[in-house]
């Protein structure tokens, strides 16, 4: 991308014409993607409205939408980090501190406010670090977030002294992130979903960083000849992962008002799973918000339908894995590659 | 350690070896990653031993040889995969669903050593389905095992009901809790396992393979070596390993649980990588899986005992693994790019 935005002058006319198929190119993939996705998703909501009178309520659709917004925020930021060809084990696990963090600053009696953004400094810092590992250190993502999950969830622990002893915040403080709707009838957790999701799209779609997120998870050796900032690029995405991480920390916290280490423990694969599904795929360059949206949406369905309709919960963990392996069986298919 | 060391007897059976070695091409070919967790762990017994009066006592060593054996023989099968270049997300559920079924099955009646077998039996089933589903599907390891982790608790989870199933008191006990001459079984069957280990890795074909293909899969491919068969078979090995683990684990608490090792596939996979094996494969062996498991079960026995508390304890453990996985990719002049 880089050597094409160098060469000005006589051929503009036709690097604009490859820029233009190259972004064809990438639409029509991602498109493909996203109906698919659209497709299964329109295919479980028809099947379940008919097996469930209560599943096509307004009640209910918010239901699903306000319980996935915390992973879904989450999610928007381990979109970006694994288009650009990384891995960040660690999502929960900071989720947890900045909740931790954040509350023990409003016991402490710090403004709200000010918390909330020393949470959000504090989450980014934990990103940094885990980038500064990826791109300084050039430990592989899985093991450098791996062990700093670790570090990140002790840290919870020391905070809270203790594995099960949460702290609590007051009923009335810090709801208006999650627990309160500003426009009636929509719970802000909703709006904080899909905000997350547009600022997103809008960093992958319409930002020279976005670009550079897809060329490096494409070919992280093509961008480094190209002159693209490989390391910086990558220490970005993990600080922006960080920091969705930590705004769904906060949401968290404004929602449960407790904060404990175990929170949300184990939830990173699931989120994982659902970038995986969404298109992303495990060796980046290619896939979308939109995508891991859906792939929420599907997830979150499956889980409320089960339940509906009676499913015993534990069918639940056989029909995720199932699904993640299908996705990504059919795009190996699909691609022709696969693992080698 | 994957080197045999040399002497004077191979000296004329293979000239690559002959001749003398000088200090520093004998510094340049030993084995850092081992000498550094060796002297890791020295100066971390020697530190909770001065921390800690109880520490350094046959007992205590004894307790932390009970408490990182089943980690530690989930390990070898596990380092073999690793070794390989692939990963196995899916060891902590099948050892809950081999507790599952081998409790199941005596409390139906089954002889006990018959149901033992058929959890380890049980254990390489899911080996196989892991390896068909990677090297015939040709989806990546680490997404096959994460789908497969999910699939497999929840079998476990159907399969009882989401109850643990007891077993009270039996013979079955002995397998873990009994002792020989004052030795409890349990860090009997780890040595016994990290022996089969090694074996297969140093004189085995399968164990040539394994290093070669996790150094040079494409290589070996077009070097006719059959890579998917190999593979496949280190899955097998993997899920057989785990069952085996299962069955003791079994033992040892006398209930099968569903919800048995929960996450433990982290700790487990953490310790290999403390050990020296990489994720791209190719590196490391036995030595460095058991040292890596006793460097954490020395460092959670001795922080307790030095009075540490508890919650310092992931904290201690992260950092330790930070400092490793740093040391050893600066050292190696950076993997991951």
């Amino acid at each position: 991308m880089g050597a094409l935005s160098t060469d000005q002058g006589t051929s503009s006319a036709a690097t604009l014409t490859v820029r233009l198929k190259q972004l064809g190119g990438r639409l029509r993939f991602a498109n493909l993607m996203v109906l698919g996705l659209v497709v299964v998703l329109v295919g479980m909501c028809a099947f379940l409205a008919h097996a469930s009178p209560y599943f096509l309520t307004v009640r209910n659709l918010l239901n699903i939408g306000s319980s996935l917004s915390i992973l879904g925020v989450t999610a928007v930021g381990l979109t970006i980090v694994m288009i650009g060809g990384g891995l960040d084990l660690t999502i929960t696990a900071v989720m947890m501190a900045t909740a931790m963090v954040t509350a023990a600053l409003i016991i402490g009696g710090t403004p709200e406010w000010l918390a909330a953004l020393i949470g959000c400094g504090a989450a980014m810092a934990m990103g940094a670090g885990n980038g500064l590992l990826v791109a300084k250190a050039r430990v592989n993502p899985i093991v450098a977030t791996l062990s700093t999950m670790s570090i990140i969830r002790g840290v919870g622990y020391i905070i809270s002294k203790g594995a099960f002893r949460g702290l609590a915040i007051g009923i009335d403080q810090f709801a208006l992130l999650a627990r309160s709707s500003t426009i009636p009838g929509i719970p802000n957790a909703l709006l904080c979903w899909l905000v997350a999701c547009g600022v997103g799209a809008f960093i992958l779609r319409f930002t020279l960083f976005g670009q550079h997120v897809f060329a490096v998870g494409d070919s992280a050796a093509a961008c480094q000849v190209s002159g693209v900032h490989v390391d910086r690029c990558r220490l970005l995405t993990y600080v922006i992962g960080g920091l969705a991480s930590g705004i769904a920390g906060l949401m968290l916290l404004s929602l449960s008002t407790t904060a404990y280490a175990q929170q949300a423990a184990g939830e990173e694969l699931n989120v994982i799973a659902a970038v995986i599904l969404g298109g992303v795929g495990l060796s980046g360059g290619r896939g979308g918000v939109a995508g891991t949206m859906l792939a929420m949406l599907i997830l979150g369905v499956m889980q409320n339908g089960m339940t509906l309709t009676g499913v015993p919960d534990y069918w639940q963990y056989i029909v995720r894995g199932l699904i993640l392996m299908l996705a990504v069986g059919l795009d190996s298919l699909r691609s022709g590659g696969g693992y080698r | 350690m994957n080197t045999p060391p040399f002497s004077a007897g191979e000296a004329g059976t293979i000239p690559v070896r002959t001749g003398h070695k000088s200090l520093r091409e004998r510094l340049r070919y030993a084995n850092w990653t081992l000498l550094g967790l060796l002297l890791a762990l020295v100066v971390m017994i020697t530190g909770f031993s001065i921390a800690s009066p109880y520490f350094l006592s046959v007992r205590n060593f004894l307790n932390i040889g009970q408490r990182v054996s089943i980690y530690g023989i989930v390990a070898v099968g596990l380092s073999i995969v690793m070794i390989a270049g692939g990963i196995d997300l899916s060891i902590g559920s099948v050892i809950a669903a081999t507790t599952v079924l081998v409790a199941t099955l005596i409390k139906g009646g089954t002889p006990i050593w018959i149901a033992a077998l058929a959890g380890c039996a049980g254990g390489a089933v899911w080996g196989v389905m892991n390896g068909l589903i990677i090297t015939k599907a040709r989806i990546a390891p680490i997404v096959c095992t994460l789908g497969t982790m999910s699939v497999i608790r929840g079998v476990a989870y159907l399969f009882s009901g989401g109850q643990s199933v007891s077993i009270g008191g039996q013979a079955f006990a002995f397998l873990a809790r009994g002792q020989i001459a004052g030795i409890p079984n349990l860090p009997i069957w780890w040595l016994i396992t990290c022996g089969l280990g090694l074996f297969i890795l140093r004189y085995t074909l399968l164990g040539h393979y394994v290093y070669a293909i996790g150094g040079n899969a494409e290589a070996c491919r077009v070097s006719s070596v059959h890579v998917d068969r190999w593979r496949f078979i280190t899955y097998v090995l993997s899920g057989l390993v785990s069952g085996f683990a299962g069955v003791l684990l079994l033992s040892v608490t006398g209930s099968g649980a569903p919800f048995e090792y929960l996450g433990a596939e982290l700790d487990i996979i953490t310790a290999v990588i403390l050990g020296g094996i990489g994720l791209s494969g190719g590196l490391g062996g036995i030595a460095g899986t058991m040292l890596g498991t006793l460097i954490l079960g020395v460092l959670a026995n001795g922080m307790v005992l030095a009075s540490v508390p508890q919650y310092w304890n992931d904290a201690a453990r992260g950092i330790v693994m930070v400092a490793a996985v740093t040391l050893d990719s600066l050292r190696r002049g950076g993997g991951y790019r």
